[in-house]
Parts: C-alpha cells; sequence; structure tokens
C-alpha cells in the first residue's frame, strides 16, 4: 500500500514527468489532484488489481502521452470521454468498459486519433456485470446516506438519479441481455483506434454478437497479435483470414460461433 | 477480382482470393464447441505458415490443411477431430490431455516429443504406435494414465533419451522396476527414465 500523505506530496511534484506504479497490487485509489500533474506524460498502472477507479479528470493531463490503463467510470469526469483529448501512443489497456453508457461517452474518446501499438478493451464477463451494478448502487446510496442534507461528496445528485434510472428500467436490477450486446457492439465499432499502427489487439468480455468491420479490415496491416476472450454471446467471428500481418491469434470462450 | 492484368495490383488481387493467414504462426483456439473452421469459404486454402496450433474444447474443429504444424497441443477433443490427424505428418511436438479414443499417432513420423495426459486409452494407443517408426522421438512423457498396466515391446526398438511415466498405476511401476520388473527389458537402454506411481504422489 502506497501511504497516503506520500500521495498526498507527490501531487505537488509539478514536474513529474514519469509516474508508474505497476504491480502495486493492493492500491485501490489514486489520488484526486493527480490532474494536477499538468507534465505528466508517463502514467503506468500495469497489474494494479485492487484499483477499480481512477482519478478525475485524466483527460486534463494535456502531457500524457503514455497511459497503460485507463479505468472507465461511471460519473462524469470519470468517462470514458476523459480520453478524447489525450495524444495517446504505445499501449492502452480500457477496463469496465460494461460502465460505458452511451455510444457518445466511446465516440468522444476519439480513438481513431490515437497511434496506438497495443490495444486491449476489457469488459466484465456478462453475468459477473449484475454483481457490479449492485455494488455500485450500494456504494452510490451510502455515500448518500453518509453525506447528510442530500450533498453529495464527489458524486453529483443528477448521477445517482441517473444510476436509480438505469437500475428501475431494468427491472429488478436485472440487466436485459438485448441492451447489453447492442451497446458493446456500437461501443466496439465507436473505439476503432488508427489502424495504421495497431499491432496488436485484446478484446475481452465483449457481449456483442457480431464484431464491427474495422477488427477484420485488411487496413489493419501491421496487426501481428489478435485476441479475442470471452466474448460469449458471439455468433459469427469476423472475417480474420485476410488480415495480412497476423502472426498470432488466440479465440477463447465463443460458445455459439460456428 | 482478379482481373485486372498489367497493374502493380494483380499480386494482392490474386493472394486476396488465394489463401486465408498467410502470416499465421500461433493459433489457440479454446471452448469454441461448435466452431468448424476461421475461413470463411468452404475450400479457400488456409495457413500455409501454421507452426503452433493449441486447441481446447473444440470438438469441431477440422484439421484439415495444416500440413506445416509443427507443435500439436489438444485437450478436451471429440472423437471426430482424431481422423484429421493424418494429415499432419510434420508434427515434432504433440501434446494430448483427457481426450478419448485417441488414434491415428501412428502417422506423425516425425515426432520427437510426445505428451500423453488422463487419456482412456492409453494402452491402445500405445500398441499402435510402432516405436522403430518414430526414429526422432527422444521425449515421451505419461501422465496421470492409470489404465496403463503394460509398455510395448517396441518401445525397445525407440530412440527414446527420456521416458517419463507420471502417476501411473502401481502395477506398472512394479513391472518396470530394475532388473526385475517384466517390461524392464523395453525401457532398460533409456538414458533417463522416471516412473513414478500414483501414490508417491
Amino acid at each position: 500500500m502506497v501511504p497516503s500523505k506520500l500521495f498526498q506530496n507527490l501531487c505537488k511534484l509539478l514536474n513529474l514527468h514519469i509516474l508508474k506504479l505497476d504491480y502495486c497490487c493492493e492500491l485501490e485509489k489514486v489520488p484526486d489532484s493527480l490532474v494536477r500533474l499538468k507534465a505528466l506524460q508517463q502514467l503506468s498502472l500495469e497489474d494494479c488489481e485492487s484499483l477499480s477507479v481512477l482519478a478525475p479528470h485524466v483527460g486534463k493531463l494535456s502531457s500524457l502521452r503514455n497511459l497503460s490503463t485507463y479505468l472507465v467510470g461511471l460519473e462524469r469526469g470519470f468517462l470514458l470521454e476523459e480520453l478524447g483529448p489525450l495524444k495517446l501512443k504505445r499501449d492502452v489497456e480500457i477496463k469496465y468498459l460494461e460502465r460505458v453508457k452511451s455510444v457518445n461517452d466511446a465516440k468522444e474518446a476519439n480513438m481513431s486519433s490515437k497511434q496506438l501499438n497495443k490495444l486491449t478493451l476489457t469488459w466484465k464477463v456478462f453475468i459477473e456485470r449484475e454483481v457490479e451494478y449492485d455494488e455500485v448502487l450500494e456504494d452510490l446510496e451510502q455515500t448518500w446516506e453518509s453525506s447528510g442534507e442530500g450533498e453529495l461528496d464527489g458524486y453529483d445528485e443528477e448521477v445517482l438519479e441517473d444510476h436509480e434510472q438505469t437500475w428501475e428500467s431494468s427491472g429488478e436490477g436485472e440487466l436485459e441481455g438485448n441492451d447489453e450486446e447492442v451497446l458493446d457492439e456500437k461501443v466496439l465499432e465507436a473505439l476503432q483506434p488508427c489502424t495504421e499502427t495497431l499491432q496488436s489487439l485484446i478484446v475481452e468480455g465483449y457481449y456483442g454478437v457480431c464484431f464491427p468491420e474495422w477488427i477484420s479490415s485488411p487496413s489493419l496491416r501491421y496487426l501481428t497479435d489478435l485476441v479475442l476472450w470471452n466474448c460469449g454471446n458471439c455468433v459469427q467471428l469476423p472475417v480474420l483470414g485476410k488480415l495480412p500481418s497476423l502472426n498470432y491469434l488466440q479465440i477463447v470462450g465463443s460458445t455459439w460461433v460456428r | 477480382m482478379g482481373k485486372i492484368v498489367g497493374s502493380t495490383w494483380v499480386s494482392y488481387v490474386c493472394y486476396d482470393d488465394g489463401v486465408a493467414f498467410v502470416a499465421l504462426k500461433y493459433l489457440l483456439v479454446a471452448s469454441l464447441p461448435n466452431l468448424r473452421r476461421l475461413s470463411s469459404k468452404d475450400g479457400e486454402k488456409q495457413f500455409p505458415c501454421l507452426s503452433t496450433l493449441e486447441i481446447e474444447d473444440c470438438g469441431k474443429f477440422s484439421l484439415e490443411g495444416l500440413q506445416s504444424l509443427k507443435k500439436l497441443e489438444m485437450k478436451w477433443c471429440a472423437v471426430k477431430v482424431w481422423a484429421g490427424l493424418k494429415c499432419l505428418t510434420c508434427i515434432e511436438n504433440l501434446t494430448i490431455q483427457k481426450c478419448e479414443e485417441v488414434e491415428g499417432l501412428q502417422h506423425m513420423t516425425a515426432l520427437k516429443n510426445l505428451t500423453l495426459e488422463s487419456l482412456p486409452n492409453i494402452e491402445f494407443l500405445l500398441q499402435q504406435l510402432r516405436f522403430e517408426d518414430l526414429p526422432w522421438l527422444s521425449r515421451l512423457f505419461i501422465v496421470d494414465c492409470d489404465k496403463l498396466m503394460s509398455l510395448p515391446t517396441s518401445l525397445s526398438l525407440s530412440n527414446l533419451e527420456n521416458l517419463s511415466i507420471i502417476n501411473c498405476n502401481p502395477e506398472l511401476k512394479k513391472r518396470c522396476e530394475k532388473e526385475t520388473g517384466e517390461d524392464w527389458p523395453r525401457i532398460a537402454r533409456i538414458p533417463y527414465l522416471r516412473v513414478q506411481a500414483k501414490s508417491e504422489y
């Protein structure tokens, strides 16, 4: 565990260029004031398994070029759109894509402008998503209660209402499979990165029935590695035979694919 | 496609019509019980460079046209796939785990390393293998096959460097005992020998 005091002071290092917190397995939170590090060029959070939320407004880290991991959140400031203004290069993993609630949010991430070599897109496997909803709602309600007079700390009221609506409209907290598959398809479609630089793509836990065309486009001419893990609702695989440089392929856990 | 003549396109267009997965060297397919083939068109040539295939719980996947394969690992595969093994004559490294009614290994004459794990028909399988026809086979691992009660006679004609039998039936262990065991003459000249019965684990 990184002591919180160290963290507070860390965010005073306004000229800090590189912050690597890889393999901090018990790290649960990064400081909210991370956004003050305007000179930060590299933020590395590989294998920080306990981390489920990032600092808010990562999009304001205008010097950031290398971000190993982006954790999508549910509130404004933590959404996928934060990636939009960032001129990212090299490798990025985007986790918790099931938290994306609108296609526009995915579009705002502006992935096609990013010259990435390796892109990892991870959704929570569908059967685990319900649990996630329960936990998030519980957290939000607790925050609501503990903050007294309706004044939310870190969340705004609108967001809480939104979540309650999502919760209610989906009926007793159960997710509608159809909505999820359509949303996942649209989100993945919108996350097309710059095809000219991509060498490695990993898609995990995607619940769409089909894959968007860009995944099998021969314009991915440098794509050597492709991994499709636990895309459990998929019926048809993308036509991968025409990817000219594809060297390494893993397809796991798509029961319905023929 | 393929009709444009006299332009730099031609080669690309022809190749586009011809072979699928031109550069693929490694393929893992797992938990795809209904998958038949990756290529979209029947009869299309595919996988000209594929050297490693790992396949797990894909009972319908066709092994046809994988002549270039050097390494194959199979787990939980159904009866149907075994016919496809006949054409895989270049395989050097083969691992088969938890599969039923395996057959067709005798065609793999280039084998160097063979691992057989949790196979109910292990005895039949080893009888089928003619070790004198597997001149390159140097390492044989047999793991968790407690139905194996004796070793085949042709084992004495093998060029094995390493024979490891792990978690085997205690009866087999007895038969392999140095000098006194019944199967000892079949394995006596193998340089590295390890026979371990299940209870010793």
